[in-house]
């Protein structure tokens, strides 16, 4: 779904993370110089970006190894690697130059150079410069200053003639010691502006994090024009420049339009009803389409032609975009191609560039609503959104305009992971039945689940997930319901028969009627995590347990219940007794998926206190005692 | 100055053309032998209904393999030699119908060596080595309509002139379909250190992750190629046949094979059936200096064996003798010495002549130093011919692991391992060649039970060694030597919510190797190795290697572990033992590192807080008694019925003594619940409660009596298994 540019555009600050070494420090870098600099080829007309990193490392340890990587592609090219240590050429360097691969990604064009810098000894200095150029001021985007590693003072100049429109905005530059001069070189007629950064910290990678851009300082170079030889250049100087880019790109992608009125013949025929029909073929596209990332050159911008992904049965986000919006005019609706950034991206389209989108879908208008489409999600159902695209800034294709919307946020009940069971003691186990009901989000991670192993070994799976791969929580009767309607519900119903969560001594019961106890282990350890935590998306989650209290017995003791709500989370967890049963009621509810470090201290609390309330148990005696 | 370039750029382009024809063409050639030739099976389209759950089914499936050798003249730069050139194609065929996502996934994609040249010119001379792949395939739709792929749509991922990576995305592949693909590899090969057994060999184990409807094997050998191959394990042997021109045929085929499904405690190359086959250039000329090139099987790898001892071609390593000697400092302390303490100290000079030294990309990952293993078969040979030399009577064992295929069905040298049995009355001595922390007299758990050959050897002279050969088995070792022993003392902190467990943990025999390779350091493990022996320090020893004394500093700084990685190590045994991270570790030491065989227990200590294991219950608390021990093995249902023996890692016991401190106020009830007793042929658990005073004594022991146990006695393992699940899930309460 990240299409090529991301990669090239935003190339220092996301392939120095990918490949860097965070576990622990074996390098500093003591210092870090990186020119860059706007000049005109007059052999290419065209402007160009020169580029020179210059990185010295101190080692910290004997033998101190550091993954050297550099991205590189079409636009972004390497002119010369210079490697020293200790003042000398490292024996047989020699550094390799290789597609970059990743299990996200089929197919990129994307290439990575790559050397080992190896310090023998402790205190011992490798310094490496690369130098490069940038062919296309569209495709130089961002300038990142943290590195894998802790840098001890960085200079980053960036040198500007005037006849270059460019704005470097900043970006997380709060917290951190970084300071700007601008000089003007009346000789050049240009502006030096120079960033000074000491004592910045290494990257890290978490799990549940912001995205890069919102974590690190960094420039974003919004290239506008530039008058130079002669002629004017114009490049993303407002959104419509970016916007009319993009047009051109989707102008003919339909290469055998036959072929395509005939599917959304095949796919609506028998329907009668709107939106049915257009189910019929959004659906078609997320289960007979597989995604497949493949970026190549202009590939990486431009949607493979629809006809062709009906044919090859598999597409990246903007080929399944691209087929969707295909069939869907093709059967006489109103489809627009669209693009937008994910969560991942902290920028709009405020500022124009090419690092601030990364996804494409489909909009349909109907009746005066327009539903986004996204056939990437493969279990999400008509008119559900995913968290990542909620909220998000969307550009719509309108001919020559756009239109600038925001993709909904979902309701409070598009997600659910609903458990209610019936349970009764016998012969000191707990029996019943249990119904679980999944919806939107929570369903497509169950599915993807399934999906993603054999056959055969389904109801093994979810028997495992059912019972937390705990062999004494007996599933049996498992009745799983269709996967293949993404309009419905997935359902679960079973019978269970557990003596883990029961304990007799002498004739007292103690009873645990929770088996799944979501966040037991949730706390966020704060010595360690440095970034923000992003859930995975909003959550539902209920659990109903109801249990018939057996004959002659009465509950001697209730857990205390638990009640806790802030604008961001809601923890209820409830023992309700009425009559001869009594019930188990938990809701936790994720309304904000993004937990602020400044929160940790309160969630932190808040999953002690249900923690707590998990280790509580109910207590059931007989009557008579 | 354009007009050279013209004409080199046109001479390029003119050679890509004629490779890119020429690649074409042979792959339409393939395409045609493969889809053209293929047996009847590989038209079927429909799929018994017994199948019909399966993720995928494979309709047919042919590896068929051809081979040619034939000895060429080369011309070299002053002399001419002769080549051996090996033409092989390779080609897997199969026809799957994919029946849902998960199978669509795993078939979706091909990915290749489409091109590999390795070819070496010495100015006219040049000797070949090229590889090319070429691939086929055809969707067939549940409606009957076929359609050939366009793999002219494939992507390389790597696109140098002689190194070509391929990788296709299948188009219009959907679930319900039927996919006929094929792989064809095409070598060929004048590099004679290519063309052996070992490198040439293939095993086509005989169950796949789908079941098959059809199988075959298929191959064919010019008669200038030498062929071994074994049918292991109940495989059918391959039917074998000359063709008019001379070749041999070996194939076989096989209707409904079964499915690979995993299964706890097996030995894959014991237990499942498979072929094994390998091929080399028959010429003697081709296998000079190469004595392994054609060894196949227990019999020629035996003598390879025996022929390695020859000590002008294999001179023999004096150093460990050399250690032991100064270690004595005496020949007359030498001789006054009994025998097995003088034998433990060669075996241990051994182990810090081969542990105690580097190599130079060692200090590339010196994490990994404390997992080396010896090759045993040539330090074998060695210890052999010192002892030989010392009139030290011995036996050298012939044996097989128990994790790889059985000695009668060895096939390359490498399957073969050895280990030395020292005579000593009726206690013989062992020395095993394993890894940096097995002991002089330490039978490794992967050689007990396991039948071996002994050969006596006898010294003629520097290039004869004869060799007396008899049958004999390794011996077991009870599952009381391999052994755990653990006290955990236990109390609730004030919160009455988390408990605080102080271990003192010790481990015997096979037990003790993973706890010593983890908690030790590799420089704990070397100064170790190196006071055995009173051996060079390690600085010195880094010394004696120019590569290793240049990394010398970073050898000594990194080999040692940092108070953080100390934790970590603790942290993570921990966390496998009680299945959840502790909240909090501490006192965290190695009491003994065992590396010396007089103190052979392995023992270490920590204390852990461990959250959720404490219910409260009204004014009482519950404790999860049965999880302070760690969890026990637990069985699917699936694993319930078993038809194929019980290979366990070693015959072993456990024993744990818990004490509960129970807090003041309250009483322990439900302690005569964790009182059980299983026994049977196959072990026993146990486990047994008493209060005194304040404190809850638990003490459990589990016994795994054999490391082998017939499939017939499962239902006794499953009891046993069983027991111990049951008991992981008991409980006590505190009552107030």
């Amino acid at each position: 779904m990240i299409k090529t540019f991301t990669f090239c555009a935003i190339g220092i600050l996301f392939v120095k993370i990918a490949f860097g070494n965070t576990a622990d420090s074996v390098v500093t870098i003591s210092s870090a110089i990186e020119n860059y600099q706007f000049v005109y080829n007059t052999k290419t007309a065209s402007v160009e970006i020169k580029q020179k990193l210059t990185t010295t490392y101190i080692a910290n340890n004997f033998q101190a190894s550091v993954p050297v990587v550099q991205g590189y592609n079409n636009h972004f090219t390497i002119t010369n690697v210079e490697c020293k240590v200790d003042g000398r050429i490292p024996w047989g360097f020699k550094p390799t130059y290789t597609y970059y691969g990743s299990d996200d990604i089929f197919y990129s064009d994307q290439k990575i150079c790559y050397f080992p810098l190896i310090i023998p000894k402790k205190g011992g200095l490798g310094i490496v410069t690369f130098a490069e150029t940038v062919d296309d001021p569209r495709y130089f985007t961002n300038i990142g200053f943290s590195e894998s590693y802790v840098v001890n003072q960085k200079q980053i100049v960036v040198k500007v003639p005037r006849w270059m429109k460019v704005e470097l905005k900043e970006y997380n530059f709060n917290g951190f010691n970084i300071t700007k001069s601008t000089q003007y070189i009346s000789g050049e007629d240009a502006d030096v502006i120079t960033f000074t950064i000491k004592n910045l910290p290494a990257t890290k990678q978490e799990s549940n994090s912001p995205g890069p851009t919102y974590l690190y300082p960094h420039l974003m170079v919004l290239c506008k024009s530039a008058t130079v030889g002669g002629k004017t250049f114009t490049y993303f100087n407002t959104l419509d420049d970016q916007y009319k880019w993009y047009h051109s790109l989707i102008k003919s992608t339909i290469a055998d339009q036959g072929a395509i009125t005939a599917k959304a013949k095949e796919l609506t025929g028998g329907q009668t009803n709107d939106i049915e029909k257009t189910k019929a073929i959004f659906y078609y596209v997320q289960d007979n389409i597989r995604y497949i990332a493949f970026e190549d050159g202009m590939a990486g911008f431009k949607p493979e032609n629809a006809d062709e992904v009906l044919r090859k049965k598999y597409g990246d986000c903007k080929g399944m975009a691209n087929l969707t919006k295909a069939l869907l005019t093709a059967a006489g609706y109103d489809a627009r191609l669209c693009w937008l950034g994910t969560k991942h991206i902290a920028y709009d389209y405020q500022t124009p560039s090419l690092a601030v989108d990364n996804h494409m879908i489909c909009a349909l208008n109907y009746k005066g609503k327009t539903y986004f489409l996204d056939a990437t999600e493969s279990y999400l159902g008509f008119d559900e959104y995913a968290e990542r695209i909620q909220g998000r800034q969307i550009l719509i294709e309108d001919g020559e305009k756009y239109q600038l919307t925001k993709v909904p946020v979902a309701l409070a009940g598009q997600n659910a992971n609903a458990q209610i069971s019936k349970l009764s003691i016998t012969a000191g186990a707990i029996t019943g039945t249990v119904n679980y009901v999944w919806k939107g989000e929570d369903k497509e991670e169950i599915l993807t689940g399934i999906n993603s192993i054999k056959r055969e070994k389904t109801e093994d799976a979810m028997v495992r997930y059912l019972s937390g791969d705990n062999n004494d929580y007996k599933v049996t009767n498992l009745a799983l319901s269709g996967t293949s309607n993404p309009d419905k519900d997935l359902t679960a119903t079973y019978a269970l028969t557990t003596k883990n969560g029961i304990s007799l001594f002498g004739k007292t019961y103690y009873i645990d009627l929770d088996n799944t106890k979501e966040f037991i282990n949730g706390a966020i350890k704060t010595d360690e995590r440095r970034h923000d935590y992003w859930f995975s998306h909003r959550q539902n989650l209920t659990r109903n347990a109801e249990l018939a209290i057996p004959q002659g017995y009465k509950v001697a003791s209730l857990p205390a219940a638990l009640k806790i709500v802030n604008p961001n989370y809601e923890f209820h967890v409830q023992y309700v007794p009425a009559g001869d049963k009594v019930t188990y009621k938990k809701s936790i509810i994720i309304k904000n998926t993004h937990l602020p470090k400044t929160g940790f201290a309160q969630w932190n609390a808040d999953i002690e206190q249900l923690v707590k309330t998990y280790n509580d148990a109910l207590t059931i005696k007989p009557i008579s005692e | 100055m354009k007009k050279p370039l013209l004409l080199l750029s046109f001479l390029i382009t003119t050679c890509s053309a004629v490779y890119a024809q020429s690649y074409n063409e042979k792959a339409a050639e393939i395409q045609k032998t493969v889809w053209g030739n293929a047996t009847p099976e590989f038209s079927l389209k429909q799929v018994p209904a017994k199948y019909a759950n399966e993720s995928a089914v494979i309709l047919a499936q042919s590896y068929n393999i051809q081979r040619t050798s034939n000895l060429k003249f080369k011309f070299l730069i002053v002399t001419a030699s002769i080549a051996n050139r090996v033409t092989r194609v390779s080609t897997l065929h199969e026809r799957v119908k994919i029946n849902d996502k998960s199978a669509l996934e795993r078939y979706s994609t091909l990915e290749y060596q489409k091109k590999l040249d390795k070819s070496m010119s010495f100015l006219i001379a040049k000797i070949n080595d090229v590889h090319n792949t070429y691939i086929g395939a055809k969707i067939i739709k549940p409606g009957g309509q076929e359609t050939v792929v366009n793999t002219g749509e494939e992507v390389l991922l790597k696109n140098t002139g002689k190194d070509q990576k391929g990788k296709l995305a299948i188009p219009g592949l959907q679930v319900g379909d039927i996919l006929d693909y094929y792989i064809s590899n095409n070598d060929l090969s004048e590099n004679a250190m290519e063309d052996s057994y070992k490198k040439n060999d293939q095993v086509y184990v005989l169950a796949d992750e789908y079941p098959i409807l059809n199988y075959s094997l298929y191959f064919q050998f010019n008669s200038k190629t030498s062929v071994y191959y074994i049918a292991a394990n109940g495989a059918p042997k391959l039917e074998e046949s000359t063709l008019p021109n001379g070749d041999l045929v070996y194939k076989l085929s096989k209707k409904e094979m079964p499915k690979y499904q995993s299964q706890k405690w097996v030995s894959v190359y014991r237990q499942y059936p498979y072929i094994e086959i390998s091929s080399a250039a028959k010429s003697k000329m081709m296998s000079m200096g190469n004595p392994t090139a054609k060894a196949g099987g227990l019999t020629a790898n035996k003598e390879l064996f025996q022929t390695f001892f020859h000590e002008v071609n294999n001179p023999i390593d004096e150093e460990p003798k050399k250690i032991m000697k100064d270690y004595f400092d005496s020949r007359k302390n030498l001789k006054a010495a009994p025998l097995d303490s003088s034998m433990k100290i060669l075996y241990d000079a051994w182990k810090l002549r081969l542990f105690g030294n580097f190599d130079k990309d060692d200090v590339d990952d010196l994490k990994a130093l404390n997992y080396r293993t010896a090759k045993g078969t040539i330090a074998t040979i060695n210890m052999s011919r010192l002892l030989t030399d010392m009139d030290i009577v011995h036996e050298v064992l012939l044996v097989c692991s128990r994790n790889t295929s059985s000695l009668d069905n060895v096939f390359n040298f490498s399957d073969l391992d050895a280990v030395i049995r020292i005579s000593n009355g009726n206690k013989p001595l062992y020395m095993c060649f394993d890894d940096a922390v097995t002991h002089f007299n330490e039978i490794p758990a992967k050689f007990q039970g396991e039948k071996a050959i002994s050969l006596v050897p006898k010294r003629k002279s520097a290039t004869k060694y004869v060799f007396d050969e008899m049958n004999t088995t390794i011996p077991m070792v009870s599952a009381d030597k391999n052994h755990v022993e653990e006290k955990v003392e236990v109390s609730l902190l004030a919160d009455m919510q988390k408990l605080k467990v102080q271990r003192l943990v010790k481990q015997t025999g096979y037990m003790r190797h993973d706890g010593q390779k983890n908690l030790l350091s590799a420089m704990d493990i070397d100064n170790g190795l190196m006071e055995l022996v009173k051996g060079p320090p390690l600085a010195k020893r880094l010394s004696k290697n120019y590569e290793t004394k240049k990394s010398a500093d970073a050898f000594l700084g990194g080999m040692g572990k940092s108070q953080v990685e100390v934790r970590k190590s603790f942290m993570d045994e921990a966390q496998e033992q009680f299945g959840q991270e502790p909240v909090q570790i501490s006192d965290y030491k190695v009491i003994n590192p065992a590396l010396e065989n007089n103190k052979p227990v392995f023992e270490f200590s920590s204390t852990v807080i461990l959250n959720n294991l404490v219910k409260k219950a009204g004014n009482n608390y519950i404790v999860d008694a049965g999880k302070l021990k760690g969890s026990f093995v637990q069985l699917d249902e699936k694993d319930r019925k078993r038809t194929r023996d019980i290979y366990m890692p070693a015959a072993r016991s456990l024993t744990f003594t818990i004490n509960l401190a129970i807090p003041q106020g309250y009483q322990a009830k439900g302690v005569e619940e964790l009182n059980t007793k299983k026994a049977n042929k196959t072990g026993s658990f146990t486990s047994s409660a008493t209060v005194k005073g304040n404190v809850l004594s638990i003490i459990v022991s589990r016994v795994y009596a054999g490391n082998f146990e017939k499939a017939a006695d499962w239902p006794l393992v499953t009891e046993l298994v069983d027991a111990a699940f049951a008991f992981n899930n008991q409980k006590i309460l505190l009552e107030k």
